[in-house]
């Protein structure tokens, strides 16, 4: 059993929260994360709208809706921003921005969204906050969408990776890695990754930069030596059209 | 360990509450139209479910905390109450135990005085008569003994036995104590050499070191037999060390880590049956820690002991020669 209380937020950082759903029986649960930046916040991907209400209270425990300034969004799937269209309404702010690849962003304003899109390939993979903290997109094609994406926040080196990095829980799930790491990526890469040529590109992308921390949608938080660890592990590991034989 | 960089409070009860207000106003304006709008109300609606639960528990830990924390206190003033009794009760008995102290040693001072007036004239009495004054003269002695330690204990506990240090001359005062007990040791047949040079300064109260040097040498005296000796001298490295240091019976293995606890009464019987309070040791130890000293012991069952008085140094500004 999980020794953290998620039933509520949990602090990755001073500024980092996790405001996700957890539910034992849902083998692969959904993380949110908030970044609050001297009173502003950044939501990295608000999740599915089952998770909606869970997810809003948790937020509100920790800021004002209408301090979030950005929402984020690595790909379009339904449990990654399906609830975006009424985060939006509860935010309530005109200059709202939601950040996502240009391939994302064409599949998710169908959700009949009002915030201004921000479309990162358009604008050098980066976003500056009113602090002047900059926040580093880094473009992850076909893993697993054309338009996924990583942000990197340089302050404390955390990389929030969208679904790479992510895993099934398959027994107790803890917020940190721990048993049954790293193997425990191995099955969603494998169903939901394209091939290990697209994966061992990012990772090598990776390796090149300097990680406190890998905050994934789905899984565990990956922190210190552990994070060389995971990207070592799905830099070799098969996945998707490597395991289909003709 | 899971990290806590927030807390939960009555104001993220209030933030909830406010931002609570504001979805019911944004759930009536969706009601009305269309099905997303209606979606978006049902998920506004569990979020607001959500809010009131999430607070009910906050509130519940809120109570349960606050109860915990007046309990406690109540505890702790308690505690406190009972405390100041006990301590009240400890000042009651040894402000008693100095007062019956002193008050038993005036007459026992004029049954010896009487006694000793009675030895003058020894040669008209019988042996069996100066016998047993010689034994009444010691058991006096020994009470005498017991009710010096009672009171010097007595003073410690209150903390009155506070050290006056000056720079003072080792020398003199060791001289002073071994004068005062040479009588003693000569009638058991030890040799008391006092080898402590002159000028050996030290800092400490005068009236204390001389109390903590008699202590320990008539200690060794007790505890010697016909032929040994008693050296008390400085030590070479330190002069600031005094050591006492005898060829006697030396200290049992198994009472030596308790000679200077109050709480373990070590006191045994001497090589002629001398009595001892079992305080005086434990007293010679507080009153050198008092000092900043130490008092330290080296034993050998059968082969002697040393005990090693070290007093803070003194510098030389600070002998007034």
């Amino acid at each position: 059993m999980t020794k953290y209380d998620t039933k509520n937020s949990i602090s990755i950082t001073r500024e980092i929260h996790w405001v996700g759903f957890y539910e034992k029986s849902t083998k692969l649960h959904c993380n949110t994360y908030i970044l609050i930046d001297d009173g502003e916040a950044v939501i990295f991907d608000s999740g599915s709208i089952p998770d909606f209400p869970v997810i809003m209270r948790k937020v509100i425990d920790l800021v004002n809706p209408n301090q979030i300034s950005l929402l984020v969004c690595s790909h379009q799937d339904p449990d990654v921003c399906g609830n975006l269209a009424i985060v939006e309404d509860v935010i309530d702010r005109e200059d709202l921005r939601i950040a996502a690849h240009i391939n994302t962003i064409r599949l998710i304003q169908h959700q009949d969204l009002k915030s201004q899109f921000y479309s990162v390939n358009n604008n050098d993979y980066k976003i500056t906050l009113k602090s002047g903290r900059v926040l580093e997109f880094i473009f992850l094609p076909f893993l697993h969408s054309p338009g996924a994406i990583a942000t990197y926040d340089p302050k404390t080196k955390s990389l929030f990776t969208g679904d790479v990095f992510g895993a099934i829980a398959d027994g107790d799930w803890d917020m940190f890695a721990g048993n049954g790491f790293p193997e425990n990526m191995g099955s969603f890469h494998q169903a939901y990754m394209p091939s290990n040529s697209h994966l061992k590109k990012a990772m090598e992308r990776f390796e090149k930069m300097s990680i406190d921390r890998i905050l994934p949608q789905h899984g565990t938080v990956i922190e210190g030596d552990k994070v060389q660890v995971a990207i070592d592990y799905l830099k070799l590991l098969p996945v998707g059209l490597d395991l289909i034989k003709d | 360990m899971p990290r806590s960089y927030r807390n939960i409070s009555n104001e993220t009860i209030s933030n909830a509450t406010t931002v609570k207000d504001e979805l019911i106003e944004k759930i009536l304006e969706l009601r009305s139209s269309t099905y997303l709008s209606q979606i978006k109300a049902k998920l506004l609606t569990n979020t607001i479910f959500e809010i009131d639960h999430s607070k009910k528990q906050l509130f519940n830990t809120n109570t349960r905390l606050e109860q915990e924390i007046c309990d406690r206190k109540i505890a702790e003033e308690r505690l406190e109450d009972a405390l100041i009794k006990a301590e009240e009760a400890t000042k009651l008995k040894d402000k008693f135990v100095a007062l019956v102290s002193h008050d038993l040693k005036t007459p026992l001072h004029q049954i010896m005085g009487f006694l000793q007036l009675t030895q003058v004239n020894a040669e008209e009495l019988s042996d069996d008569t100066n016998e047993n004054i010689e034994e009444s003269l010691k058991a006096c002695s020994n009470m005498n003994d017991l009710i010096n330690d009672i009171l010097n204990l007595s003073r410690i506990k209150n903390g009155e036995l506070k050290p006056t240090c000056t720079t003072i001359d080792a020398a003199e005062i060791i001289s002073e104590a071994i004068d005062s007990y040479v009588k003693m040791a000569n009638k058991k047949g030890i040799n008391l050499i006092n080898e402590v040079p002159a000028h050996s300064y030290v800092y400490a109260d005068k009236k204390l070191l001389y109390e903590v040097v008699s202590n320990l040498v008539t200690n060794s005296i007790k505890f010697c037999n016909n032929g040994d000796s008693i050296r008390v001298f400085t030590s070479q490295d330190d002069i600031s060390t005094i050591v006492i240091s005898d060829t006697g019976i030396g200290i049992a293995e198994k009472i030596i880590d308790n000679i200077f606890c109050y709480e373990k009464k070590t006191s045994t019987t001497g090589t002629l049956g001398e009595q001892g309070t079992g305080f005086g040791l434990p007293l010679c130890y507080d009153i050198i820690k008092s000092h900043g000293g130490s008092l330290k012991v080296e034993t050998l069952l059968g082969g002697g002991t040393s005990f090693f008085i070290s007093l803070p140094q003194t510098t030389n500004e600070d002998i007034d020669l």
